[in-house]
């Protein structure tokens, strides 16, 4: 992967320029799938776009000093971070990749939630702290997990590229993996079960109660981002290897769609966990799971 | 440029999002308000979204007569909606106080202190009706888009001196 | 499992919503605006008398009465409506239309009272309720 290849592949194709506009209609057919299942209608075609759009021509109320200038570099790190996690994600086989960028696209897809837990700190409001810290709390938890699968899935195919990920065919471990990637994606995207870092009106909007403005649409995009690298990862893992490069796109978009549909489903049929269960959730009963897949990949190894 | 504004001025026709603020009502109002989210009208088809932090939101749902220990946190509220702002006043009550007027631990109608922009009548309104103001005070809102300063920041001022 | 199939149920269900400009229709003895007919009044002033959050004032002096009506005021209770002897008084089964500006949609009413017959003198009007 040259440089211009990364520039393209960062700012056009799967990066910013694709990404934004998947993140609202991914984001849209998260709140429309759920009106579905509740016997809604749900919002409006392409809804978060026009959220975006509002949420950009509105006032920002004037915030001093560093606090303040923190305020404003949060929302666009975030962006950032999960665009190049999105930009880092094989959507077209063989389009480049180097040895060990699931690495970096792990780190990327962390980063939002650092920022996340910074942004609440630094906005200085008492449920933006709460939520903050609940963020934490919660990040600590799950990532074990979700670290645990990935190694043990790249651990089972002996690479950390992405790209020689998407190619290998599955094995029954690999599956194993996945789903405790799902078991943590709704932790990591602050959906139902546990959306306690946001829990809407129970702590106003947790780390983002003070964000407005162009703040918060930024804030948006990047969660619908971190929308579109979480299930596209998801989709990475567990689509078959496809010769030709539209049908592989096609079905990798058909795939994350799908992921979206299940976290959906997911959410509308649970109700939020307190940070207590949540955390004991995490730490007994994923974790268990996922200490099992990893020792049952290297034992495997040694075998080999 | 001018296709931006007039993107902009569709969207927040769009995308209401609601801040709901209780003025010491009787909650007959507020449930209604919450049935206008349920599925029979479900407020989401107009792109509302029922928003806890008022940073968040663009359409202020007022409902209750001003009571005294409201006044203040009402007006922290108003403030804390960032410009282009519409007030939505639910019911009898934010309008003229209703069966409590002359109650002396009430501080006046909702328009004393801060500008309503759409009147709900009903004690309680159909959740339909409340549908109906929202979609309204968003037009309004769209309509706001050309005036980019702070429309008369609202009364806040005269609460201070006792505090 | 049980709400696996109640979301099921659902999604094959379809929406139940109402498509927003729509409204669903208000029921028959749905209770809105106040309407007033002034040919049938008697002046009696029971409905002020009778309104429990003062939408309906009555003003009455020897020659001429006001009925008038805020319905930002009022409670859309019905008990003028049931109090009206005359049944003067009735009721919209509509839900009351929006309005933007304080006392957009008052109605105020004014009656001169037919002139007393020369001799004897007009009986003071029955129980004016007075209202401030």
């Amino acid at each position: 992967m040259n440089a211009t290849t990364a520039l393209l592949r960062m700012l056009v194709f799967p990066g910013i320029l694709f990404a934004a506009p998947a993140a609202w209609f991914f984001l849209w057919i998260e709140r429309k799938a759920m009106a579905a299942l509740q016997q809604r209608i749900g919002p409006p075609f392409m809804q978060p776009f026009f959220d975006f759009v509002k949420l950009m021509g509105k006032q920002v109320p004037p915030r001093e000093g560093l606090g303040g200038f923190l305020m404003k570099l949060w929302p666009v790190l975030a962006v950032a971070a999960s665009a190049g996690a999105v930009g880092l994600l094989p959507v077209i086989p063989r389009s480049g990749g180097f040895p060990g960028d699931l690495v970096l696209l792990l780190s990327l897809l962390e980063l939002p939630s650092m920022f996340i837990i910074a942004a609440g700190f630094s906005s200085r409001s008492l449920w933006g702290e709460l939520g903050s810290s609940r963020e934490a709390i919660l990040s600590v938890s799950y990532n074990v997990v979700f670290l645990m699968a990935i190694i043990g899935i790249a651990a089972s195919q002996h690479t950390f590229s992405l790209q020689a990920l998407a190619q290998s065919q599955g094995s029954p471990l690999r599956w194993l993996g996945v789903l405790a990637i799902l078991i943590c994606l709704p932790a990591k995207l602050h959906m139902n079960p546990f959306s306690v870092t946001n829990a809407e009106q129970e702590i106003y909007a947790g780390p983002m109660t003070e964000y407005t403005g162009h703040e918060l649409a930024l804030w948006e995009l990047a969660h619908g981002m971190e929308w579109v690298a979480a299930t596209g990862l998801v989709a990475t893992l567990i689509a078959p290897p496809l010769a030709n490069p539209w049908m592989a796109g096609a079905l990798f978009v058909v795939l994350s769609v799908a992921v979206v549909l299940v976290l959906t489903i997911v959410a509308a049929a649970t109700a939020r966990l307190t940070i207590d269960d949540s955390v004991r959730f995490f730490w007994r009963c994923a974790l268990a799971f996922a200490v099992l897949g990893v020792s049952s990949v290297l034992l495997m190894r040694i075998k080999l | 440029m001018n296709l931006w504004k007039k993107l902009l001025c569709y969207s927040r026709r769009k995308s209401p999002w609601l801040f709901h603020m209780n003025s010491g009502s009787c909650n007959g109002c507020d449930i209604e308000l919450i049935a206008g989210l349920t599925p029979r009208y479900d407020a989401e088809q107009l792109g509302v979204k029922h928003e806890a932090s008022p940073r968040h939101a663009d359409i202020i749902c007022i409902s209750g007569p001003v009571t005294h220990t409201a006044v203040n946190a009402m007006k922290t509220v108003y403030g804390q909606v960032c410009h282009p702002k519409a007030v939505v006043a639910i019911g009898s009550c934010p309008a003229s106080t209703n069966v409590f007027i002359d109650s002396r631990v009430l501080d006046g109608p909702l328009d004393r202190h801060i500008p309503v922009d759409v009147y709900v009548p009903g004690c309680p309104p159909r959740p339909d009706a409340i549908l109906a103001g929202i979609a309204k005070a968003a037009e309004i809102l769209a309509a706001r888009a050309g005036q980019e300063a702070q429309p008369a920041a609202a009364p806040v001022a005269a609460e201070e001196e006792k505090a | 499992m049980n709400i696996l199939r109640l979301l099921l149920n659902n999604f094959l269900g379809g929406s139940i919503t109402t498509r927003f400009p729509n409204r669903p229709p208000a029921d028959k003895g749905f209770r809105g605006l106040v309407r007033y007919d002034p040919q049938i009044c008697t002046g009696c002033g029971v409905c002020a008398y009778r309104c429990s959050s003062r939408g309906i004032s009555f003003r009455s002096s020897r020659t001429a009465y006001t009925w008038a009506y805020d319905p930002g005021q009022c409670t859309y209770c019905g008990r003028c409506v049931d109090g009206c002897e005359a049944h003067a008084i009735t009721q919209e089964a509509a839900p009351p239309p929006l309005y933007y500006k304080r006392d957009e949609l008052n109605l105020a009413h004014t009656t001169q009272r037919p002139l007393p017959p020369p001799k004897k003198k007009p009986e003071a009007a029955p129980a004016t309720g007075e209202a401030k």
